[in-house]
This record gives structure tokens, C-alpha cells and sequence, in this order.
């Protein structure tokens, strides 16, 4: 249905139909929403209680260990074969016709509008990233802790832009910013980190959530029974044991933004390309081997990410799901 | 340092609201809380002496929890007033009550030490650092953990991580300490160990404990005052005497003990004693005060259970005699539970010291005092 929306869009400007396919999508959305409200309302994911505990993992049989080691290598194996080849393009002239070793793509990239569009990726991304995953954070707690009323049209305002295509995301924005007045927002840039933060909500939510599910209230109460108001709870003590949801919010943001095209595709001007754009149009021009360069140097910067996060974390980190 | 603690505790309970005898400390006043349509706490009043260790006592469910928590801000109360030190705090977030509070589960913040769990209510306040780690280290001598300030929450025994989570409650000085089953989850012998530890420090600060629990000998053995809850609605309270002996209640009287409750009907009433006839017999007791009885009126008799005592078949003892059969018996360490059938009904029969009594088997006789008797109205 999305490759359906987006044909009607870019072959026909067909933005009522485009709309109308949509629509079936959120719908759809929204049936998986209330069924998930009620597959797990009310049940206990408490993990975290007042009472410390040390428990020891329980010990895995010799054979799942291995069993599950033989299919991780083959999925391994997979991915670094499609990894591995756009690596060997990168550093060849014409792969595969001519695999003679070059850095030429690696120049071509780093010079001019490419290095801009690199630049752009890496601050964009961080920027959403920065303000994407507190804010899911912050969010999660608000609809999880609270008990004011409207807060599920909140949870399911924030779930929403998981189910919405990239695609569609960018042209909404595209349309509800499509003032004079409001120029300096797609200008600088700030138009497309706006469409990455609230695109990547639902991952950072969702993960807040979880977290959040898993410590018991009695912390929250206990804090406030000891002086604090609710948000210096949230802040002392619940925020630290909440690291782990906000990396995966941080990590997750981060590299779902700087590897997405759809999102930033009707967004981006000349000034705030971004790597994904330009491997789009390097594609488009049959310039393989910038494509592959273009591809390395964004993957490097999300794996760069994800081992900084890493060691910064003592190897506790995970993506929650990522999506182009 | 703990004479310190104690002291600056003791003195700043005293100079903030000065205790005069029999003083009101805390009010609960015609107070309902509704989850939906369920109401969870049904329309309850009672008042809390300063000083005191009272306790809310009930099953699982009876609003006991509920109760607590709305002292403490968790909940709102739907209808009725709490008044604490003389304010209404209805409206008071749980935060600026003064009203700590230590949990079930302890509650204790796994990313801090123990040093930090108790300095955290300080940090709160604004107190400075020297402060508050000169009144850190002295309640933690005080709970008698002074040692193990800088271990972490995992690292501790649940009796340990029990007194860090009063400790981290004391070191603020509440006006009211709250207490939701705060022994529960330890095993029997250190729960009556804490038990005890957890009394002698109420009478050495003359604090106001509120305790909520579901354990009988916990409420009886602990408190000054019990409330005893049931279906959201204050069944009785009173002292551990009155509610033990003199139960409004049938649930009451099932609820708090072993009991033998007996229907009967009243025959007569003279004067201070009442005649209740049950089965073929007839027992002459204490009419019990504040219950307004008359000729034809059920009621049940009630006589715990250590109040009997078994003796052979011929025997004549004084008070009241049932002859019955030894249906089962139970060894229970410090006493002897039986079970004797008397007219087609069981009574239960507790004789202490089982190492020294004589053991009982068939036929027996059952001698009751009918002052150790009591009478509730069905």
C-alpha cells in the first residue's frame, strides 16, 4: 500500500487518493493499536522491585547454546556477505568489473556538496536523536505514571508515527509547513530534524514504556513519601534505572535517521541534503561506486554511534527495531 | 550517636507538637475512596493517640492498604476528611505531608547505596552536605547498620535492607511513620525478631506508627491500638484485649484467632448476665456491654480456644461441663490442638505445654468458665 501511495503521488500528484491509502494504513494502525491495549492492560511486567535482589541466569543446555550459535552464524554470514560487498565497491573502481583498489569514492564524497550532505546526516541525526529519546523518555513516564485523563489519546498520538510511511511523514510536513513565514525552519534544516524526531518517537516511547513497566511504583511513592515531587522522582530515580530505554531511544533515533531516504525526501533543499539523498541520486546516475562510498561512510557513522553508546554504556546497548 | 539521634528525633517530635496525654493525632473522618464502582474503603472514621502504634489489621482486600496510602497522598479520598496534627491534609501532596512511609517491598533505590538511600530525603530538603551525613551516619548506628553504609541494596540481608528503609524514613523526623506489611516478606523467625525491634523503637522516639498488616499475632503483639478492616469498612477497633476478647463480630472473632463460635439463643437477661441456651444446655454469662439483647435473640457464643481445657471423662472441674469425643488432634510445638466432638459440633480445645499435659484420646470432658465466654449478637 505504501508503494501504491507513493506511485499515485509521484505519477499522477494524486494527493486525495495518496491520502485515502493512507488512511486504510492508520486504520489498520489503529486496530493493531486496541489490540494491544487489550492483550496487555492491566498485567504486571514488574521486574525491578523495592526488594534487591541478586539472581543468578539460570544455565543454558550445551546444545541450544550451540544450536542457536550455528543459526546466528548463518544470518551472520548473510549480512556480512551484503555488508561486505558494498565495502569491496567502496575501495574498487567498478565493481565487480574492475576491482582495482581506490580511495577516489572515498575523496569524492568528502569534497563539496557530499561533505556538506555527510555533515548534514551526522548533525541532523544527533540532533534528533538528542531530542528524540528524552522526549520519548519524558513522555513515557507522563502516559505510564500518570493518571490524569486523555493520556491513552497521548500514548496512541505517540505509537502513531510507527505505523505512518516515512514517505508520508515527510509530505504531512511538507504540507503543514508549507508557509512563507516558516521558510527558515525547511532552510536550516530544522524541518526534516522536527519529521526525524517524532517519526523516531515511537521506538524511544515504546522502550520508555517497557522500562518503565518493569520498575515497580512503590519507587516513585517512595521517593515522594521522602520529599520529592513527582518529577524529582522521575528525575533521581527513576531516570537512572531508565538508561538502558534511553539508549535504545538515542541509538535507535540516531540511526533510523541517518539512514532513512523516505522521510527526508520531499523535505531536503539544496542546502540540507543528506547522505541518503545523495546515495539516492548517485544511484540515479549509475555512480556505483559513490553510492557504496556514500553508504560505508553513513554506516560507519551509525556503527561509530552504536560503539560509542557501547562503551560508554559497558556493552549494554540495543536498537529497538530499525526501519528505513 | 544513636543517643544523638534519638534525642534530636525525640526533641523535635516534642517541640513541633507538644504530646499531652490522649491527644488526637491522626483523623480519619467518614472517609470513602471508590475504585469504579467498588468502593475500597466504605465510610470509615477513627482517631490515632499521639504516641501510639496503631495498626490496621484485615484480610486481603478489606481496604487496609487503601487506607494507608490515602494518609500517605498516593490516593485521594473520594469523600471525608484525614486531619494530621490537627490540619486537614486532603488536599496536601504526598510529598509535603510528613508522612514517611516504609514498604512492603522496602522500596529501597537499587542505583544507590545504602548511605544514599538514607541521605535521600535530606538531599531533597535542601540539608548541607555535612549535615546530612553526620545524620546519616547516626541513624544508620541508630538501626544498627552503621558498618554498612557504603554496600549496596543487593548486597543486603531483607532484615538489613528492612531497617535501611525505616532508617531512610526516621532520618527526616516525620510527624507519622506509615508501615505497609514492612515484615512480610521475611521468614518467621527474623519477622518476630524485627517485630519486636520495630516496637521498641516506636516507644524509644513515641512516634505515631500507623501499621498495616494481615498478620494477627503482628497487630495483637505489636500495637497499642488495632483497627480491624473488612469489606472496606471498620469492623472494630480497640485495644489488642478487647479486640481478642471481646469481638463485636463473628468475623471478628474468626478472623483474630482460633475461636469456637457456638449459635445459640437467648433465654434470659438478668441484670449484668444473659442465659443462652445452645443445643440441649443452657450457659449463664457476662452480659457484654453496649449490646442490647432480649429473650429469643440469636447469638453466638464465643470461647477461644487456650479458654477450655480437657480433662479425663469422670472428672468434675469447675464451670461448665461437655462431655465429647476426641475427634483429631494436632501437635503444634507449644501446644496441643484438639478437636472434640460435643452434641454433633466440634469445638477446638488448646492445651498448653503439650511436653507436660496429659495426652487425650476418646472420650473426655470439656470444662469451660463461663466467664471466659462472650456473647455476640448474630
Amino acid at each position: 500500500m505504501r508503494r501504491q501511495a507513493y506511485s499515485l503521488i509521484s505519477g499522477f500528484g494524486d494527493f486525495t487518493s495518496a491520502a485515502a491509502v493512507s488512511t486504510i494504513l492508520l486504520a489498520l494502525a489503529l486496530v493493531l493499536y486496541v489490540a494491544k491495549v487489550r492483550l496487555d492492560g492491566g498485567r504486571s511486567f514488574v521486574t525491578v522491585s523495592g526488594r534487591a535482589s541478586s539472581m543468578p541466569r539460570p544455565p543454558v543446555p550445551g546444545w541450544l547454546s550451540s544450536a542457536c550459535f550455528a543459526a546466528c552464524s548463518v544470518l551472520c554470514g548473510m549480512i556480512v556477505l551484503v555488508y561486505g560487498s558494498l565495502v569491496v565497491s567502496a575501495f574498487t573502481l567498478t565493481f565487480p568489473v574492475n576491482t582495482t583498489f581506490t580511495t577516489s569514492h572515498f575523496a569524492f564524497i568528502f569534497s563539496g556538496a557530499n561533505g556538506v550532505a555527510l555533515r548534514n546526516t551526522l548533525v541532523y541525526g544527533l540532533a534528533a536523536a538528542t531530542f528524540s529519546a528524552p522526549f520519548a523518555l519524558l513522555a513515557g513516564w507522563l502516559v505510564q505514571r500518570g493518571t490524569w485523563r486523555g493520556r491513552g489519546v497521548l500514548d496512541l498520538l505517540l505509537i502513531m508515527p510507527a505505523a505512518v510511511p516515512g514517505l508520508f511523514f515527510g509530505v504531512g510536513y511538507v504540507l503543514a509547513f508549507n508557509e512563507r513565514w516558516l521558510d527558515w525552519l525547511s532552510s536550516g534544516g530544522l524541518l526534516i530534524i522536527l519529521a526525524m524526531i517524532f517519526w523516531n518517537v515511537p521506538v524511544g516511547y515504546q522502550a520508555a514504556v517497557a522500562g518503565l513497566r518493569q520498575v515497580d511504583r512503590s519507587m516513585d511513592e517512595a521517593a515522594r513519601s521522602l520529599g520529592a515531587s513527582s518529577l524529582r522522582g522521575f528525575r533521581d530515580v527513576l531516570l537512572p534505572m531508565l538508561g538502558s530505554s534511553l539508549r535504545v531511544g538515542f541509538i535507535t533515533t540516531f540511526v533510523r535517521a541517518v539512514t532513512t531516504l523516505s522521510v527526508v525526501i520531499f523535505l531536503f533543499t539544496s542546502g540540507t541534503t543528506v547522505a541518503t539523498i545523495r546515495i539516492f541520486q548517485l544511484v540515479n546516475d549509475l555512480d556505483w561506486g559513490g553510492a557504496t562510498a556514500f553508504t560505508v561512510a553513513d554506516i560507519g557513522m551509525a556503527m561509530a554511534a552504536l560503539g560509542i553508546i557501547a562503551v560508554l554504556a559497558r556493552g549494554r546497548v540495543a536498537l529497538g527495531g530499525a526501519r528505513a | 550517636m544513636a543517643r544523638v539521634l534519638r534525642n534530636a528525633l525525640t526533641a523535635a517530635v516534642a517541640s513541633e507538637t507538644p504530646t499531652r496525654p490522649g491527644e488526637i493525632h491522626l483523623r480519619l473522618d467518614h472517609v470513602t475512596k471508590r475504585f469504579g464502582e467498588t468502593p475500597a474503603v466504605d465510610d470509615i472514621s477513627f482517631e490515632v493517640p499521639r504516641g501510639s502504634f496503631a495498626t490496621l489489621l484485615g484480610p486481603s482486600g478489606c481496604g487496609k492498604t487503601t487506607t494507608l496510602r490515602m494518609i500517605a497522598g498516593f490516593y485521594d479520598p473520594d469523600k471525608g476528611d484525614i486531619v494530621l496534627g490537627g490540619r486537614r491534609i486532603n488536599d496536601l501532596p504526598a510529598h509535603r505531608r510528613g508522612a514517611a512511609m516504609v514498604f512492603q517491598d522496602y522500596a529501597l533505590f537499587p542505583h544507590m547505596s545504602v548511605e544514599d538511600n538514607v541521605g535521600y530525603g535530606l538531599r531533597v530538603s535542601g540539608v548541607a552536605k555535612d549535615e546530612r551525613d553526620r545524620r546519616v551516619r547516626e541513624t544508620l548506628e541508630f538501626v544498627g547498620l552503621g558498618a554498612l553504609g557504603d554496600r549496596w541494596p543487593n548486597q543486603l540481608s531483607g532484615g538489613q535492607q528492612q531497617r535501611v528503609a525505616v532508617g531512610r524514613a526516621l532520618v527526616l523526623e516525620p510527624q507519622i511513620l506509615l508501615l505497609d506489611e514492612p515484615l512480610s516478606n521475611l521468614d518467621a523467625k527474623l519477622r518476630v525478631q524485627l517485630r519486636w525491634e520495630l516496637r521498641a523503637l516506636q516507644q524509644r522516639l513515641g512516634m505515631t506508627f500507623v501499621y498495616v498488616t494481615h498478620d494477627q499475632d503482628e497487630a495483637l503483639s505489636l500495637s497499642d491500638w488495632i483497627a480491624v478492616m473488612n469489606a472496606g469498612k471498620v469492623e472494630q477497633a480497640g485495644t489488642p484485649w478487647e479486640i481478642y476478647y471481646h469481638p463485636r463480630t463473628s468475623f471478628l472473632a474468626d478472623f483474630v484467632g482460633a475461636v469456637n463460635l457456638v449459635p445459640g439463643t437467648v433465654r434470659e437477661v438478668r441484670g449484668d448476665e444473659v442465659v443462652v441456651a445452645f443445643g440441649e444446655r443452657t450457659v449463664t454469662v457476662r452480659r457484654p456491654s453496649g449490646l442490647a439483647l432480649a429473650a429469643g435473640r440469636e447469638v453466638r457464643l464465643c470461647v477461644r480456644p487456650e479458654a477450655l481445657a480437657l480433662r479425663p471423662p469422670a472428672a468434675d472441674p469447675d464451670g461448665f461441663r461437655l462431655p465429647g469425643i476426641v475427634a483429631r488432634r494436632a501437635f503444634l510445638g507449644d501446644l496441643m490442638r484438639y478437636w472434640v466432638t460435643v452434641d454433633g459440633r466440634e469445638w477446638i480445645v488448646d492445651q498448653p505445654d503439650p511436653g507436660a499435659a496429659a495426652d487425650f484420646d476418646g472420650p473426655v470432658t470439656v470444662a469451660v468458665k463461663p466467664e471466659r465466654i462472650h456473647v455476640i449478637a448474630e
